[in-house]
């Protein structure tokens, strides 16, 4: 079971790169100007039930679990589903965690849900965690993942991470920034700005310093994984 | 503590309207046992007696199977698939309903009719079950939990989804949180560390989106800014199942039978929701074989069963300590539908246009008997607590039972809208 939690994890890796691969030129629709900045104090959390996300306001689309489910299996072929016998195909994530992912369990789509739910993110971080234990423990001791695995590799062949950490000397800042920004890239399809490097910085320095670095960059793989911009498209401006 | 009063947050979230809510200090419980691909009434709770046991409609060797008259309760008559559970019967307080007439008896659409309480013959048109109408008007999280199989939902999918896992083990470890499994060996401040970058690079670049786009996340934020309490409080941990428990209910795989029942007193005990549903495995749709197969599944499910029970008995409501966990909770055992009471040439049964249940714990009238089945084997009318002849006018449907277990969660209005006639007598003021 654990190896195929792992698997759907690494799956929305992939599928992260297809999905907000497609958004590449989000990033040029970040409103950068101060009236937008401070909207963000304004806290936006008022929920309107009608419309939960505010979708007729934002051209926002979610990653339905059709999309997951079918995208991993035909980009990697592998089992997160099984005919359940009396004709009807169980999803590996259903049977795992129920109803997740905006509530559609494929036996009784009858209305599908257009908010995040508490269950939505519990699942999120479960899987976003297992997904990132196993890319980075993977990547790091080298195991061989196979073809269709191999697609995506967060950490180069010849990097060191057991002796990088930012800020040992200016080789290991540059190359712990540039693998920062290869996840980046590789997940969002951005570079991370210096905000994000230096919260990234904080936390890598404090998980290295009390375990490894190994799990300091599960960490770092994690946070972008369950963060809201991975499972969010934010639209146009 | 109560569990609400760590997860006050919960008010803001979307989980959508409400009607008159369930308060929190001496909750109703109600703990719903599907036994999924219908089960043989035959052996339960309607055993083959009387002018039945000459009857050409049912196969001979039921009327060689064993019969037990519950102690104290002389209208309540078990088969030999529930044996184990003969004791328990006597103990608490327990009801039969049988002989609710079902139109249809393919397992999907009956699965949703028996736990919904209505029927639709529509794909795209499925009725909330009654532990998900419940579930709405708990203003706490979860509104209601879900173990093993999926349930119909409804409308209430989207306005209170469930707390919904395969397993026991896997609802604990969704409420724990990434990396606590039995394997990780993390140190206790890597994931909260984790978590404040987390939620540092969310705000970070939610501060650069325009207003509309934040919008576009207030359901996603609402829901997340309730996550550190919730992995604090540490709620997963009452999910644990303890060597000790696993032992009590001879819990081999947390997704069996066992370990699903095992799960389910835990889901009550921890008073994380009233409401709690679980769909064991076992397929109860045994077309061959029946009385090998389908009388050994329904023992082995009494026995797990009687231990569940018991284990409810000896264990205080959560909530009110003057009070056992069965003296808070309403247990309803049924399936989708019963078994024909001829075997066919597998020397199995097929599925029946009837269907029957089992309820015990808090409210329920001690050795009420409802509804019956004829010496044809298919379901009476029931009117003024006698069988009849059945009529469109008087069959008992599982919409009766389902207002009545309504009506005594006082939920009238919402009894209303799935029959205007509750069945009377199975609880007590209704």
């Amino acid at each position: 079971m654990k190896l195929q939690i792992f698997r759907y994890g690494l799956s929305f890796l992939l599928i992260g790169s297809i999905a907000l691969g497609l958004a590449s030129c989000k990033k040029k629709t970040l409103e950068t100007e101060e009236s937008s900045t401070s909207a963000g104090t304004e806290e936006a959390s008022t929920i309107d039930e009608s419309n939960p996300d505010g979708s007729s306001n934002a051209a926002l689309m979610r990653l339905s679990p059709e999309q997951i489910s079918k995208t991993f299996q035909q980009t990697l072929g592998l089992g997160v589903s099984w005919d359940g016998g009396d004709g009807r195909i169980v999803d590996g994530l259903l049977s795992e965690y129920g109803v997740l992912l905006g509530g559609i369990d494929f036996q009784s789509a009858f209305v599908r849900d257009p908010s995040s739910k508490i269950h939505t993110l519990l699942a999120v971080r479960i899987l976003a965690w297992q997904g990132a234990e196993h890319v980075v423990w993977q990547d790091l001791t080298k195991i061989d993942k196979g073809s269709a695995l191999d697609e995506l590799k967060l950490f180069p062949a010849d990097f060191l991470a057991w002796s990088m950490v930012p800020g040992d000397s200016a080789e290991n800042e540059k190359a712990w920034q540039t693998q920062l920004e290869r996840i980046y890239w590789t997940l969002l399809a951005r570079p991370p700005d210096e905000q994000e490097i230096a919260l990234h910085r904080q936390t890598f320095l404090q998980q290295t310093a009390k375990e490894n670095a190994g799990v300091a960059w599960i960490t770092a793989v994690y946070v972008i994984l369950a963060g809201a911009e991975f499972w969010n498209l934010w639209g146009h401006a | 503590m109560s569990v609400g009063a760590l997860l006050p947050w919960i008010g803001a979230s979307p989980l959508g309207g409400r009607l008159s809510a369930q308060t929190s200090s001496a909750p109703q419980r109600l703990l719903t046992i599907f036994l999924k691909g219908g089960w043989d009434s035959l052996l339960a709770s309607d055993p083959v007696l009387g002018s039945k046991l000459g009857s050409n409609a049912f196969e001979s060797i039921y009327s060689s199977e064993t019969v037990t008259a519950i102690a104290s309760k002389p209208q309540l008559k078990v088969g030999s698939g529930l044996q184990p559970l003969k004791d328990i019967f006597a103990l608490v307080p327990t009801a039969f309903v049988n002989g609710m007439f079902v139109e249809v008896s393919a397992h999907e659409i009956a699965y949703n009719y028996m736990l919904s309480a209505r029927l639709s013959l529509s794909r795209s048109r499925e009725y909330p079950s009654l532990a998900a109408l419940l579930g709405e008007i708990n203003e706490q999280y979860p509104p209601h939990i879900v173990l093993g199989n999926v349930i119909p939902l409804g409308s209430t999918r989207t306005s209170a989804p469930p707390l919904q896992a395969s397993s026991v083990d896997a609802m604990s470890q969704l409420l724990r949180g990434p990396g606590r499994a039995t394997w990780n060996n993390y140190k206790p401040e890597t994931l909260p560390n984790a978590h404040v970058l987390l939620e540092s690079l969310d705000q970070h670049a939610y501060q650069q989106l325009t207003k509309a786009q934040q919008k576009g996340l207030a359901s996603w934020r609402a829901a997340q800014s309730g996550l550190a309490a919730l992995y604090q409080a540490d709620l997963g941990a009452k999910l644990k199942l303890t060597d000790a428990m696993k032992q009590k209910f001879d819990v081999g795989n947390v997704w069996e039978l066992e370990g699903q029942m095992a799960g389910a007193f835990l889901a009550l005990a921890s008073g994380l929701s009233p409401y709690v549903t679980v769909v064991p495995p076992g397929n109860f749709d045994t077309h061959s074989n029946h009385l090998t197969q389908h009388k050994a599944l329904m023992r082995k499910t009494a026995t797990a069963i009687a231990t569940l029970i018991g284990e409810m008995q000896a264990t205080p409501d959560p909530s009110n300590s003057s009070k056992n966990l069965l003296e808070t909770t309403t247990v309803l055992i049924t399936s989708e539908f019963v078994r024909t009471p001829k075997f066919n040439a597998a020397a199995g049964t097929d599925h029946w246009q009837s269907a029957s249940a089992i309820l015990m714990g808090a409210g329920v009238v001690d050795g009420a008997l409802l509804g019956a089945t004829g010496t044809d084997g298919m379901p009476l009318g029931w009117a003024a607590g006698q069988s009849l002849p059945r009529t469109t006018a008087n069959a008992l449907l599982p919409s009766h039972v389902g207002a009545a277990l309504l009506h005594y969660f006082k939920q009238p209005d919402l009894a209303q809208t799935i029959a205007e006639q509750p069945l009377s007598g199975l609880f007590k003021g209704v």
